[in-house]
């Protein structure tokens, strides 16, 4: 018996080997073999969160090396967020300070445009920016990466689109979010439409990574309730895939297990009361977790089946999500059915001696349970679409050349997603 | 016209990336070995091509075959050295060559199979594009008994 066992009343196991040591087992995950042999793992964006933490914005830039000495700050947002009063009170958050508000940018559309981008880094070179503040949700931080890019490199964004494009640094970006969902303040991707080409531009770099996420959950105080839950639920469904992708890796894996349970113990809370500050501090940060996991271990179906059901009925991604995540879930079941165990664990099942085949379905139920608690419905149905073969049909192709769906646990083809979309849609097995 | 997945076809396509200035550009950071494993081939055999590149020049290239199933090849062990070495059924390749299916849906599908370092290849993906474009350029006859 190993010195470490020895006297010592715990849960051992044995391989069963004779050869081999004793070794603790932990009960969250069974000691699977790493499912990448080669992993690069990143998260550059520094993340300072507190309540009121937009109130010491001055403190908080000057404070670090390379943003101290920079003085011109250009704030991207949108009308809506202006209208709220953030232009007010990153003003009174520069306050005593030697930063200079230069310009604010309003127009970012709710839908991000790659007219928006050119815009805004038209403005950002105009007024000779050395610090971009993106106030917003993910059209925000994405158009303002994107800005950014231009304003830098010079060209058009599809200039850079595509993986590993953008040469080299930009002006610094420091994201604050006023969602809980997307994760875009700490990711190196952002998503730009072209409604004219009705097509997306997708840049991925190194470069995009905001320099500094500032989460104040302050923020979010004004958030309606349909949002917390629809953005919260794409943060749950950032941890839960990046946790299952093909792409996992233990990095990732412990940081998103952990937003898993943060969000199922507080999202409902924060739906039902804005002024829960804990609840919404933990939601905050679990978004930027989930960001964070799914930046390196990618994402899979349900994002897929979101990405594609967003763009043709124009439904809202974090509700999309929301709604395709159980049937998703149901799907990869078998394919790790200890991940999903422990999925279950973090969202508050009871094990009760079941064996991870048994109890792994508790994570689809419990998912269920938490979108009915926050009014999230349980079909696209129940959002107006029709399960009709053209509907579905249009879905599926789309979602079969999502990139996304390459690192879904479960390998498919073409006809295992399209049973898949119908259930999404109809609910019917 | 060459037959897809011969060595005549390697060859006319490392000549192409050997003469594309836009790719020898492009693929400065492509670097190391990359293996194909095509199984279920025409004439009844697998293949298997390995392509090594040193700052985005084809500096060595292999073509074999063997009667299909080529057990040897098929159960061989992944070579960390390499980049990626990756494996899927010749009419995959070929729909994939032709156009007919997106690199999303091969990577989705359980019949592909990717193994290596993966985020290495998401760096490289503008000169693995390039690449697959040349290939792709390459006259070809699918239906063939050529091995
Ligand atoms: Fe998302």
């Amino acid at each position: 018996m190993s010195p470490f066992v020895a006297g010592v009343d715990a849960d051992v196991r044995t391989t069963g080997r004779e050869s081999e040591p004793e070794v603790f087992m932990g009960q969250i995950l069974d000691n699977e073999p790493l499912s990448r042999t080669d992993i690069a793992f990143q998260a550059p964006t520094q993340i300072k969160f507190g309540v009121g933490k937009l109130a010491n914005l001055g403190e908080e830039l000057q404070i670090e090396d390379d943003l101290g000495d920079l003085a011109r700050v250009v704030l991207i947002t949108d009308a809506a967020l202006a209208g709220l009063g953030i232009v007010d009170r990153i003003r009174s958050g520069f306050h005593g300070s030697h930063y200079d508000l230069v310009g604010v940018f309003d127009d970012v559309p709710s839908d991000s445009d790659v007219r928006a981008v050119d815009a805004a880094a038209a403005f950002v070179s105009e007024n000779n920016a050395e610090i971009i503040l993106a106030a917003g949700g993910g059209s925000v931080m994405d158009t303002a990466k994107a800005a950014a890019v231009v304003a830098t490199h010079g060209g058009r964004v599809s200039d850079y689109e595509g993986l590993y494009i953008v040469p080299g640094p930009c002006i610094p970006i420091v994201a604050i979010p006023t969602t809980c969902g997307t994760g875009s303040e700490v990711s190196g991707g952002a998503v730009i439409k072209d409604h004219d080409a009705r097509t997306k531009v997708i840049l991925g770099s190194p470069y995009l990574f905001p320099r500094m996420a500032l989460l104040d959950p302050e923020l979010l105080r004004s958030l309606p309730a349909h949002l917390v839950a629809y953005t919260g639920m794409d943060a749950m469904t950032h941890a839960i895939e990046a946790f299952v992708s093909t792409d996992r890796e233990p990095i990732s894996e412990a940081i998103a297990l952990r937003a898993v349970e943060m969000l199922a113990d507080n999202l409902p809370l924060a739906v039902a009361d804005r002024g829960n500050t804990d609840a919404l501090s933990k939601v905050q940060i679990a978004a930027s977790m989930g960001g964070i996991a799914f930046t390196n271990a990618v994402l899979g179906a349900t994002h897929a089946i979101a990405h594609s059901i967003g763009s043709l009925h124009g439904l809202h991604h974090g509700l999309c999500n929301a709604v395709a995540l159980p049937y998703v879930m149901e799907y990869n079941l078998r394919t790790c059915p200890a991940r999903f165990a422990a999925l279950a664990l973090a969202l508050g099942a009871e094990r009760a001696g079941r064996t991870d085949a048994e109890f792994a379905s508790e994570a689809v139920e419990r998912v269920r349970s938490l979108n009915a608690s926050i009014g999230i419905p349980g079909t696209f149905e129940g959002l107006g679409l029709e399960g009709d073969d053209a509907t579905v049909g249009d879905i599926t192709d789309a979602a079969m050349n999502d990139p996304c769906l390459a690192f879904n646990p479960r390998p498919s083809e073409y006809a295992d997603i399209e049973i898949l979309v119908r259930r999404c849609v109809t609910g019917a097995s | 016209m060459i037959n897809y997945y011969t060595r005549d076809w390697v060859e006319a396509v490392v000549s192409r990336l050997r003469e594309s200035a836009e790719f020898r550009s492009a693929a400065r950071k492509l670097n190391g070995t990359f293996v194909f494993r095509v199984l279920d081939g025409p004439g009844n055999h697998d293949r298997m091509t390995t392509w090594t590149f040193r700052s985005g020049e084809c500096v060595d290239w292999t073509y074999e075959s063997a009667a299909t199933p080529w057990e040897a090849m098929r159960t061989a062990e992944y070579d960390n050295s390499w980049i990626m070495r990756s494996t899927c059924p010749y009419e995959m390749m070929a729909d994939l060559n032709r156009g007919d299916m997106s690199p999303v849906r091969a990577l989705a599908s359980p019949r592909y199979q990717v193994e290596g370092r993966k985020t290495m290849l998401l760096q490289m993906m503008r000169a693995l594009n390039l690449w697959n474009e040349l290939a792709a350029q390459v006259e070809v006859v699918y239906d063939h008994d050529s091995a």
